[in-house]
């Protein structure tokens, strides 16, 4: 019981900072290999505020999202203006990503290299699952909301979107502030779960693998990846299935999707979608 | 101290824009980010490392089996996970993720087959010469030489042949290319080659400079930073960008700090971003409607 | 009124638009004609800001706008539709013209992250809107269809919905008649003349096929190599050598 629960709660953390790459590549059409930063800044602010300061762990979670916000805009201003290939933005925001690692690694207040041990442990499932709740909310609000349809515009087609009176500078950064304050919660729950962070835990892979439960999830879709990264993260635990394997294979599942089904588990579509269908049907067949 | 500097950063630099230039060139044909790039160096690493410590070949026979081995692995890349979005006309995004997916599974592949230990190639071109009291790295001569070889090769072939004609027209526009009866298939099986045996030389340097580990994707990142530099897509570019990313990198480590090397290299190139947003030779795009 | 002045623009030593200077004023329906890559796309990606121009002015209501970023353009009341149609494919009919609308809305991103019933009521109301842009393009019974699946005919016909929407001063038609048939063409005709007398509008419309444009447009403007050839009405440019032979010499006999 203990061992599903924790995996169930790594799954669902996951998934929060999954929901957030989901805004800024489902929903906006930009790609990201630096995201693990977001959630390695979000975990740092967030353990620092509660380890050294005491701060309530709902303040420490929101604060940790913010922080993240507030160092996206860094990257983003200078990288994600208009006309600009987002070739540029998948770089430096890679480059970002080891930059940020590097700093994590060389602070006092991190303690370096060995990581932030002692943490207080909050991230019980009951509160994950609200906390993930809360974000698919807000995610889903975003979305239907007129921040979300310039966005999708952008995604679509972004030179009709400008012709539509859309900024795509500020959609981009929007959405990716969004993206990143969705990573920085997740880190931070994730702090508050495996009760020490390390900044090795924020690497690279870490970001493939948000890309990875996105894109198998759908673009376009909220539910999807976070089905997905559920998924992804609870299945190999279970089959018991080595890490490297693990990447191997969603390796070639990407590239399979790409080849075959690149809408992947449910590209453009949600899970309550299928609910009305199905009580539409039922309630036909009723009467 | 400062020649040394200078000369260490130029060799580091070289081999970057060894790594830069595959990368752009594929970017300015196919118009997305190949991030399987990377992994594909990391690859001329390992068997450059096999082909001179297990079967004990020279340096050279290394380096150009190595550079066989990921032309080969290139290609097939290009086949399988690129060339049926190509087919389909997917839009970049797609060629990314799947690119990115290539990477995963390459990267991980090396993990569960070798392992994650760390080799050190045999001892090359351990020595060093004084020039004007200064003394430099023999290998850091070497690996400077060969780039500037290789790079001034591809000049000449990109300049001088008919294949080097049709890629760079394919480069300015590729429907035209294909309407113009380029065999565009052909074309990319050359250009991923290229790719690929520049990411195998490089591969090699970086093994024999520093060790051979799976995730020796974090230098290869810097072949992305460089085109980022000099304007992705920009062959020149690609160079001068890689030139700079090694000159920064040694006079920041000699001069400043090792540790915040990669920080430094990494707040150049945003503010870089900033005054010249498409890097050093990169064009603004006039997509056409 | 619309006012480009000397415009230059170049790609690549490829002199697209040179030294082109003309007038579009409020109300009017000003034809563009040329032949192909005489430079007529490229005015309206300068016009629209697409493209910055490398030399000389356009400007709008008195405002300099060359350069000036699409977005803002589209502010000043511009609007457009493009010669390869660019609609939101994945999206429904109905939601590519409710996209028109997102600056017009009054709720900030606070209430729209917290799905408040505000938004919800707000959003409402804008489908009524979209509605009627619509129905205008008889394009409503088609409102659930994804976008991507119209045929051509309707497709453009959704564009115009779509820039109408925006709610413009000056609109730049891009070839609408592009793959019609006759019978559509009529329609469309018909569609133009109709939204032009509605919204009291300015129209400038690029177009290869004659008879649509002679039948609508009172003052045509026709360009060649980037500059312009000739300007006039209808049956001035009938009778006008230089035209004839750069141009109608061809395509009118058989148009
Ligand atoms: N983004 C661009 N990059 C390079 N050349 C361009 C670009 N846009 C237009 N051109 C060139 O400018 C010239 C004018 O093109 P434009 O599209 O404006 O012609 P047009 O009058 O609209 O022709 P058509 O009737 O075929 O639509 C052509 O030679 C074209 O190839
Ligand atoms: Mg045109």
């Amino acid at each position: 019981m203990g061992y599903i629960n924790s995996v169930l709660t790594l799954g669902c953390i996951q998934a929060v900072s999954v929901l957030g790459l989901a805004l800024f590549t489902g929903f906006t059409g930009q790609f990201s290999l630096g995201h693990a930063a977001f959630i390695g800044i979000g975990a740092y602010v967030s353990a620092i505020l509660t380890f050294y300061y005491h701060v309530p762990f709902i303040l420490a979670l929101i604060l940790g999202g913010l922080g993240s916000v507030v160092v996206s805009f860094i990257i983003g201003v200078p990288t994600l203006k208009a006309k600009l290939r987002s070739d540029y933005f998948v770089i430096a925001i890679m480059g970002f990503g080891e930059a940020v690692r590097v700093v994590l690694e060389n602070l006092n207040i991190t303690q370096g290299a060995r990581g932030l041990a002692g943490i207080e442990k909050y991230s019980t499932l009951p509160v994950v699952i609200l906390v993930l709740a809360v974000c698919c909310w807000l995610a889903r609000s975003f979305i239907v909301s007129r921040y979300g349809w310039r966005a999708i515009a952008v995604r679509e087609d972004p030179i009709a979107a400008e012709m539509m009176g859309i900024n795509l500078f500020a959609t981009k950064m929007l959405s990716l502030a969004g993206s990143a304050f969705f990573c920085g919660v997740g880190g931070a729950l994730l702090a508050h779960f495996l009760m020490y962070i390390q900044p090795v835990m924020f690497t690279q892979v870490q970001s493939t693998q948000l890309v990875a439960a996105v894109v198998a999830g759908g673009i376009g879709s909220i539910s999807g990846p976070v089905i997905m990264a559920i998924f992804f993260i609870a299945l190999p635990e279970m089959l018991r299935i080595a890490n490297m394997w693990r990447l191997v294979i969603y390796g070639l599942v990407l590239i399979l999707i790409m080849v075959f089904r690149p809408s992947g588990l449910m590209g453009y579509h949600e899970l309550t979608e299928l609910g009305k269908g199905l009580f539409r049907r039922l309630k036909k067949e009723g009467s | 101290m400062l020649l040394q500097t200078l000369v260490t950063g130029l060799a580091i630099g070289g081999v970057y824009a060894l790594m830069a230039v595959g990368y752009s060139l594929v970017f300015s044909i196919l118009n997305f980010s190949n991030f399987a790039h990377g992994v594909i160096i990391m690859l001329g690493a390992y068997f450059g490392y096999y082909l001179c410590s297990s079967l004990g070949l020279g340096i050279g026979a290394s380096m150009l089996g190595a550079m066989i081995g990921t032309a080969v692995i290139s290609i097939l890349n290009e086949k399988l996970a690129y060339r049926p979005l190509r087919l389909r006309k997917a839009v970049p995004l797609y060629f990314m993720i799947s690119a990115m997916g290539a990477a995963m599974f390459l990267e991980n592949m090396v993990y569960v087959t070798v392992g994650s230990h760390f080799y050190s190639y045999p001892s090359f071109f351990t020595g060093s010469i004084s020039i004007g009291g200064a003394y430099v790295g023999l290998l850091d001569i070497v690996a400077l030489s060969i780039s500037t070889f290789f790079i001034i090769l591809l000049t000449l072939f990109l300049n001088k042949t008919m294949m080097g004609t049709a890629i760079r027209a394919a480069s300015r526009d590729m429907l035209v290319a294909s309407t113009l009866g380029v065999n565009i298939d052909g074309l990319l099986m050359v250009v991923f080659a290229l790719a690929g045996g520049f990411a195998g030389i490089a591969g090699v340097f970086l093994g024999v400079k520093y060790l051979v580990y799976p995730t020796m994707g974090v230098i290869t990142n810097k072949a992305y930073i460089a085109a980022v530099i000099g304007g992705i897509g920009s062959l020149p570019g690609a160079i001068v960008g890689g030139l700079i990313l090694g000159l920064v990198e040694s006079f920041v480590s000699a001069y400043i700090s090792t540790t915040l090397r990669d920080v430094f290299s990494f707040s150049m190139l945003i503010i870089l971003l900033l005054v010249l947003p498409s890097g050093l030779f990169g064009k603004t795009l006039d997509e056409k409607l | 009124m619309l006012e480009l002045n000397n415009v230059t623009k170049t790609f690549g030593g490829i002199k697209a638009v040179s030294g082109f200077s003309m007038k579009a004023h409020p109300g009017e329906i000003l034809g563009l004609i040329g032949p192909n890559g005489a430079g007529k796309t490229t005015m309206f990606n300068l016009i629209t800001g697409v493209y910055k121009p490398d030399g000389g002015t356009i400007s709008f209501d008195g405002e300099n706008i060359g350069g000036m970023a699409p977005h803002h353009v589209v502010e000043k009341g511009i609007a457009r539709t493009f010669q390869n149609i660019r609609l939101f494919n994945k999206l429904t009919v109905l939601d590519n013209v409710k996209i028109a609308f997102h600056n017009k809305l009054h709720y900030q991103l606070p209430s729209a992250v917290l799905g408040l019933p505000l938004v919800g009521r707000q959003n409402k109301e804008i489908i009524k809107e979209a509605m009627t842009y619509l129905e205008l393009v008889g394009l409503q019974d088609h409102a659930k269809r994804v976008a991507g699946s119209l045929p051509y005919g309707l497709s453009r016909r959704l564009e115009i919905a779509r820039a109408l929407a925006l709610k413009p001063k000056l609109i730049l038609l891009d070839e609408p008649a592009a793959g019609m048939n006759p019978e559509e063409i009529v329609d469309l005709k018909e569609l133009i003349c109709m939204v032009h007398r509605e919204f009291a509008l300015m129209i400038v419309l690029i177009e290869h096929r004659m008879d649509l444009i002679m039948s609508i447009c009172p003052r045509i403007v026709v360009l060649n190599f980037g500059t312009k050839l000739a300007e006039g009405t209808p049956e001035e440019l009938q009778n006008n050598e230089e035209v004839l032979k750069a141009y109608l010499g061809e395509d009118y006999k058989n148009a």
